[in-house]
């Protein structure tokens, strides 16, 4: 008897562990897939122009160098990358000029729809209203809308007052379009936050707009700070609302990217190191602010 | 009587009846200030979004010609005419993009359950993994665009070079992965797939921790295996985040425009000219204003009705 109950001990021990490998294997599997295509771009953007075009491809590059990201942003490459004799090797000056457009916008709009998306957070989840309820569900309708839909006669207006291609167009756009889903995020944090340490606020005399600086934006951090994120992500990684409104002047970053391909080739140095110089910033975000974005996104994705 | 009573005070009194209605049982100090609190958001809401899409639905009876605005006269339903049939293209590119969708939505869906099932079991490091999750999501999705286009490049990209270590293909036959129609919707969707499916993972895994670990175990006890565990105890939990990954999985899937811009350009022959992709050349290459604008507004209805047949199968009470 006791020896049958120590085999069938042993069997489950076993079943345990192999469970417990594979469950690594797998994780090891999902760790290479999301890591292994972006880790290829950084050591491409690391090799010298001469040994990344090579097949089959250095896995472990020979030599290491910082000269790809020096040439974006210090001083021009020696070899211009030209297709049809259209030269698509950009200038230090341009790359700088682009970076402080998206710097400009990201920065602006991310306070831009804090602010005023917070404001009317705080009276959706809080004020009772007659029409609230429409206005949430016109919200959610908004964030169906497809961009372009509202691009091209957005397009047609705006050429009319001669505002294509500044910033200002650009942040009041992005601004809008990103309204809606920080509105959303902010209503279900500030609706999270219990109503008691409000009322006892305003029992104390605070008017509405003191208890809402005052208690419940220090106590809704965690959440502004996952819209915060969410904005400065949006805008700066936003493609195309700055493809079609900006053309020289307000012309983004990551719109500079896309226009180091051509349809058949591209500059394939300067696409590794601008890809990853404008990842660095989003990525560090995102890992820095990983508790409160999950936390942002169940809440604001969950409701809507 | 208070209708009688209406009638006799008139159309000013309607309306003051109308309002006591409509604000009975608000504090009007309140009602106020809840407008006012929204009012700056409406406005840009109005302006930007809400005046565009009653501009374009009127465009989407001209013949808007940016180059030739002088010539801009009402064509009444000629453009929606045009597309349902005459243009070959849009249905091209509508059945593109709905195969390519679909497949892309499948996959993502498929991946992101396993990977969120796998995430949600007790592991060191897992919190490491699960943030992880988020590189993907955080970088832009013009630089996923040309990583995938660099990893796939025909002469040296990281692709060939994996399938030519492993044996699988010769150093003088590596794929070109734009050349051939199923290959390049392949691409598209190996791109966006990578994307977008670690972002719904963390969705479902939300959804996964509301699920009560006692009904496993009282699923146990009742002779359920794990395929009855799944689909008895966690599938009915994982309901509400599964349609949220799915509506945002479809929208973006159906949207797609970033990636087709630059990795394919809609090539090979019109192969992954997908919907966005057809309305965007409309509008500001050939420069067809309110056509462009009729065919956003047949997006428009087709969007809501794969939204309203999502809800119709997947909504339940719990959800809202």
């Amino acid at each position: 008897m006791a020896e049958i109950a120590e085999r069938r001990r042993k069997r489950i021990r076993w079943g345990r562990i192999s469970r417990q490998i594979l469950i690594y294997v797998l994780v090891i599997v999902v760790l290479v897939y999301i890591i292994a295509p972006f880790l290829w771009l950084t050591i491409s953007a690391l090799m010298p122009r001469t040994e990344l075009l090579n097949f089959p491809p250095h896995w472990i590059p020979e030599g290491l160098t910082t000269d790809n990201f020096k040439h974006l942003f210090i001083e021009p490459p020696p070899e211009k990358v030209y297709r049809f004799h259209i030269q698509i090797t950009k200038k230090p000056e341009e790359y700088i000029h682009g970076l402080k457009n998206s710097v400009i916008t990201a920065f602006s709009v991310t306070i831009l729809a804090l602010f005023f998306g917070s404001l009317g957070a705080y009276s959706l989840a809080r004020i009772r209203w007659p029409g609230k309820h429409l206005y949430i569900l016109a919200l959610i309708a908004m964030r169906m809308i497809p961009g372009i839909g509202t691009v091209i006669p957005s397009y047609i207006i705006f050429a009319r007052l001669h505002l294509i291609d500044t910033l200002l167009l650009l942040v009041i756009l992005e601004t809008a379009y990103l309204l809606p889903f920080s509105m959303f995020i902010l209503y279900g944090v500030f609706q999270a936050i219990p109503v008691e340490i409000e009322d006892a606020a305003l029992i104390d005399g605070c008017s509405r707009l003191q208890t809402m600086y005052r208690i419940i934006w220090p106590l809704a951090t965690p959440g502004l700070v996952a819209a915060g994120t969410f904005g400065f992500l949006g805008s700066w990684n936003s493609f195309f609302t700055p493809l079609i409104f900006t053309h020289m002047r307000a012309k983004t970053f990551p719109v500079m990217i896309a226009e180091l391909v051509t349809m058949w080739d591209a500059d394939y140095t300067a696409v590794a190191a601008t890809g990853v110089f404008a990842s660095i910033l989003p990525v560090v975000l995102a890992l820095l602010f990983q508790r409160y974005i999950v936390q942002g996104l169940t809440t604001g994705a969950v409701k809507g | 009587m208070a209708k009688a009573g209406t009638r006799q005070l008139g159309m000013r009194g309607a309306l003051a009846s109308l309002r006591d209605r409509l604000f009975q049982g608000y504090n009007m100090r309140d009602v106020r200030f809840g407008w006012l609190l929204v009012l700056p958001v409406t406005l840009w809401f109005g302006a930007l979004i809400v005046y565009p899409l009653l501009y374009a639905f009127r465009t989407s009876f001209t013949n808007l010609h940016i180059l030739y605005p002088d010539t801009t006269r009402y064509v009444a339903l000629e453009n929606y005419w045009e597309i349902l049939s005459a243009d070959d293209y849009f249905r091209i590119s509508m059945r593109n993009t709905f195969i390519y969708a679909f497949i892309s939505v499948a996959l993502e869906m498929v991946i992101s359950l396993g990977i969120a099932l796998l995430l949600n079991e007790s592991f060191k490091g897992r919190g490491i993994v699960r943030s992880l999750l988020l590189l993907p999501w955080a970088i832009p999705s013009v630089v996923n665009a040309m990583m995938w286009k660099w990893i796939l490049h025909p002469d040296f990209g990281a692709l060939n070079g994996i399938f030519y270590e492993l044996g699988l293909i010769g150093i003088d036959n590596r794929i070109n992965f734009v050349a051939s129609a199923p290959r390049a919707i392949g691409i598209c969707i190996l791109a966006s797939v990578w994307k977008a499916a670690p972002f719904s993972t963390l969705i479902l895994l939300a959804g996964l921790q509301t699920v009560p670990l006692e009904l496993y175990d009282a699923a146990k006890v009742d002779g359920c295996g794990v395929w009855g565990r799944f689909r008895n105890v966690t599938l009915p939990y994982l309901r509400p985040s599964l349609l949220i990954a799915l509506v945002l999985g479809t929208q973006g899937g159906i949207l797609i425009f970033d990636i087709i811009y630059i990795m394919t350009g809609g090539g090979p022959g019109g192969a992954t000219e997908m919907i966005a992709y057809f309305i965007y050349l409309q509008g500001f290459q050939a420069l067809r204003m309110g056509y462009a604008c009729a065919l956003s507004y047949m997006l428009g209805i087709v969007i809501t009705i794969i939204a309203a047949i999502y809800f119709k199968l997947l909504y339940t009470e719990e959800l809202m």
